[in-house]
């Protein structure tokens, strides 16, 4: 989703005359986007195959390190870097060992976007700009290299630690899953219209699946409803952090912890910060006023200093 | 203003051994940036995905500026508080802030990773102003232009100080007017750092899960404010005692004994904050978990208990080392709470770890290094400190020096005359009392005695003692105990790695296998039979999914 100059400055005037106008934007608490695409993964389904990580280096053109893959390498890549987007990890977990698949977890409200200066990080369809060819409303949480300035606070903001940074190059990006944003075929229809995930397609097991967040979810509960035994009670990101677009189920008698995951409340972090930080500021009102009562003040005090000044005397 | 409180240039030679010292060792920190920009942060620092800030951000960025609120701290005292008679004090500190806050900017510009990106921050249309970071970004770049025009006034003095008649004049016709925005622009210098001091506490509320609940607060953000304060007071007694004995600034001891007043009320302003909050979110039964994470919050407590103390005590009011004492440790105080929410108590997961690499440090203590030596050139040719009178009359002697980093237990030979109090001798762990002025300490004379501050002694060692005895047991306990584990189960793990290697030639360990290892052979070929079960399952399920998905499309 590279944008040309020409919307990108046509979307910055507009957004610029957006903010002149009050904007009176209380941060609720967010509800998956209607249209929400997302992957449900199977950790009771997962073989371990690693075909998703594989498919995921050649869909996104990222160079397979042959120190951590290939035919001597069968585990693939540990974790996630900035030269693998997706990676399956195998983690001891209910008293066995049972694999777990990680990528960006497309947050309904991602910290990452919430952190980032200029919206180089950004949910498709809840940015206030318009950037040219984005489909509305998948909730996506895209990257836009041109935007992206390289504070990493997303970094810092991620509780899953999914953006990874070029550490080791002079013009460095951030690198995190796009749910293959860039592989969507608008004549594919359904939820392959917005975007359609490399791992998903390849997975033989059906461990990893794509598609619309409720139909995931449904589709979740269904599998947790006809074999309680052999899963979890818990859909981890049904709620998680104020919930998110990948989901995940596990097995009976693993915990999420084991798998990796932070235990995260239930309202997210964004939402946190921004209504702490945002309070205050009562919609830019209590600098404004902050800055005219100081002015005011030190005016009138530095009349009454110059009067005073003539005869020091009666200083202290 | 009285007449004898008006900043001088400092003069001598601009180029001393202190300077060329401090400008050497930026030169290092200029090297290790150079090859950052050419290799990649990566290249120059231990910082990963996740401690992605390393010691840059959290310490050149929130800690020098934490340091560089003095001018803030003073000017609220002095212009919204009306307390002209700290007038004295702002010069040097708005200095020090503009350092300390230009440095801090710097060091972002080194540690962004696409900086040429960064000129979209001046289109208001491309703000997220959802962004914490942008906020503090924002603010900390127009509070380094206000305050290096908040020195302006410097610069026309020195014009209309200058011997050429006509520099004189624009001197004073430039500072008379700049005297009359003056008001605006200290306004916008009070706003400003409230704005970007309390967000930059606001940055970890988003990393919730990663900072220990002991740190993470919703009132990260007035902490965050409470403690600039604190450590900007802190920074300006530090600044006035070092300028004093290095260039017998001017010093009004109680002046500053005042204002640390206001400094100790700050710093039970936070602990009380911080302690309330924790009793507030049901946390104080964090403070029974004996860790790491405990013990630096009970060093951050003496940290910013003792301080307060002692700026209420009237020896300190007197001592002025004892004072620049204190106030050094505020500023510790609150760059340790600072360090520890952003370092030492952030933990992104097991898996992280992360220890400042030598370019990181360099670049942080050549940042500081630079800031000294601008502040020693920019003092030595602008009036911005206050001299004595004395001293600017060539012949005077300089003023005594206290040494103020000698010892605070100063060691005394044994057999000497000495004050009353509690002295240790280190080295034989012997203790003595000396209950009257001037009786001698026992010994002979090569036995070299420490004092104990009465201070130190009551609050200290009970502290001290409490927290041996709280922690002593359980880290022995703990250490011998995963050592003795770690070895065992590396030992057994290893052995019944190779053991079933040899017995079972087709398992490879380390590939990828479907569940467990077969035991016997019932038991292998029960498994296999469910691994069919299992097999077909999945067939089952790829045929529905594929069908599924060819009628989706």
């Amino acid at each position: 989703m590279l944008v040309s100059r020409r919307s990108f400055v046509k979307g910055a005037v507009a957004a610029g005359a957006a903010t002149l106008a009050p904007r009176a934007e209380a941060h609720e608490a967010v509800e998956p986007l209607p249209d929400a695409v997302g992957m449900l993964y199977d950790s009771t389904r997962c073989v371990g195959c690693r075909a998703c990580v594989a498919a995921c280096k050649e869909a996104n053109h990222l160079p397979a390190d042959p120190s951590e893959f290939g035919p001597d390498h069968p585990e693939g890549p540990a974790d996630l870097s900035a030269t693998a987007k997706t990676v399956v990890q195998t983690r001891a977990a209910g008293g066995s060992e049972a694999f777990v698949k990680r990528q960006c977890m497309h947050c309904v409200d991602p910290a990452c976007v919430s952190a980032c200066m200029l919206g180089a990080l950004h949910k498709e369809g809840r940015g206030k700009r318009d950037t040219g060819g984005e489909v509305q409303g998948t909730g996506v949480v895209l990257y836009d290299p041109s935007l992206c300035v390289g504070c990493r606070y997303c970094q810092i903001a991620c509780a899953y630690v999914a953006p990874r940074f070029e550490w080791r190059k002079a013009f460095p990006r951030i690198v995190k899953c796009e749910l293959c944003h860039g592989r969507r075929g608008p004549s594919k229809g359904d939820a392959y219209a917005v975007a359609n995930p490399a791992c998903c397609e390849v997975c033989p097991a059906g461990a990893v699946i794509f598609g619309y967040r409720s139909a995931l979810l449904a589709e979740a509960r269904r599998r947790q409803a006809e074999e309680p035994a052999r899963y979890a009670p818990k859909i981890f990101g049904e709620v998680d952090g104020g919930g998110t677009q990948v989901l995940y189920l596990a097995g009976a008698g693993v915990s999420f912890k084991e798998l990796g995951f932070p235990d995260l409340p239930r309202e997210s972090y964004a939402r946190l910060s921004e209504r702490v930080s945002h309070a205050p500021y009562l919609e830019g009102l209590t600098p404004v006023a902050l800055y005219a009562a100081a002015a005011f003040v030190i005016r009138r005090q530095r009349a009454a200093g110059s009067h005073r000044e003539e005869n020091p005397e009666e200083e202290r | 203003m009285r007449a004898q409180a008006h900043p001088r240039t400092v003069g001598g030679p601009l180029f001393d051994r202190t300077v060329i010292a401090l400008l050497a060792t930026f030169a290092v920190a200029a090297a290790v940036i150079a090859y950052r920009f050419k290799a990649g942060i990566g290249a120059v620092s231990n910082m990963n995905d996740g401690f992605s800030w390393g010691i840059w951000e959290p310490v050149n960025v929130v800690v020098f500026t934490g340091v560089g609120a003095g001018a803030y701290a003073v000017g609220l005292l002095c212009y919204l508080l009306n307390r002209g008679e700290y007038h004295a004090l702002v010069r040097p500190a708005v200095l020090l802030g503009a350092i300390a806050y230009a440095l801090g900017g710097t060091s972002v510009l080194i540690a962004l990773g696409r900086y040429w990106n960064l000129y979209w921050l001046v289109l208001p249309g491309m703000w997220n102003l959802s962004s914490v970071l942008l906020e503090v970004a924002l603010c900390v770049m127009t509070y380094v232009a206000v305050l290096w025009i908040e020195i302006l006034p410097a610069v026309f003095d020195r014009a209309a100080q200058s011997a050429s008649a006509k520099r004189a004049a624009w001197g004073r016709r430039w500072g008379a007017r700049f005297g009359r925005a003056m008001p605006y622009i200290i306004a916008s210098a009070m706003v400003l750092p409230t704005m970007h001091q309390s967000s930059l506490g606001g940055l970890l509320l988003l990393a919730g899960s990663k900072v220990h609940p002991l740190w993470h607060t919703p009132l990260l953000p007035l902490l965050a404010l409470v403690s600039c304060l604190s450590m900007g007071f802190g920074a300006v007694v530090v600044l006035t005692s070092i300028l004093r004995f290095t260039w017998s600034a001017r010093h009004d001891q109680e002046l500053l004994a005042r204002m640390s007043k206001v400094n100790g009320g700050l710093l039970l302003v936070f602990v009380a904050l911080r302690m309330g909050d924790l009793a507030l979110h049901g946390k104080l039964r964090l403070l029974l978990v004996p860790d790491y994470h405990l013990a630096l919050f009970a060093v951050e407590m003496i940290l910013f208990l003792v301080p307060a103390g002692m700026f209420f005590s009237h020896r300190v009011e007197r001592k002025e080392r004892l004072l620049f004492r204190a106030a050094l440790a505020t500023v510790l105080a609150g760059a340790l709470w600072r360090v520890d929410a952003f370092i030492t108590c952030f933990d992104p997961g097991a898996r992280w770890h992360y220890r400042p690499a030598f370019g990181e440090i360099a670049v942080t203590v050549g940042m500081a290094a630079l800031g000294a030596a601008v502040f020693i050139l920019i003092s030595r040719r602008f009036p911005v400190v206050a001299l004595e009178e004395a001293h600017l009359s060539a012949a005077a002697p300089p003023a005594p020096r206290p040494n103020l980093l000698r010892s605070p237990f100063g060691a005394s030979p044994g057999g000497s005359a000495v004050r009353h109090g509690h002295y240790v001798r280190l080295r034989h762990l012997a203790f003595a009392v000396v209950h009257r002025d001037g009786e001698r300490l026992p010994d002979g004379a090569k036995a070299r005695w420490l004092r104990i501050p009465g201070l130190v002694f009551f609050l200290g060692l009970p502290l001290v003692g409490g927290l041996y005895v709280l922690l002593l047991p359980v880290v022995l306990l703990t250490t011998a105990l995963s050592a003795i584990l770690t070895g065992l189960l590396g030992v057994t793990r290893r052995a019944f790695v190779y053991l079933t290697a040899v017995l079972t030639p087709p398992w490879a360990p380390g590939r990828a296998h479907l569940a467990g290892t077969p035991g016997s052979e019932e038991e292998a070929a029960l498994d296999e039979a469910r691994r069919d079960g299992h097999l077909d399952a999945l067939g089952e399920e790829l045929e529905r999914e594929r069908r599924r998905r060819l009628g989706g499309r």
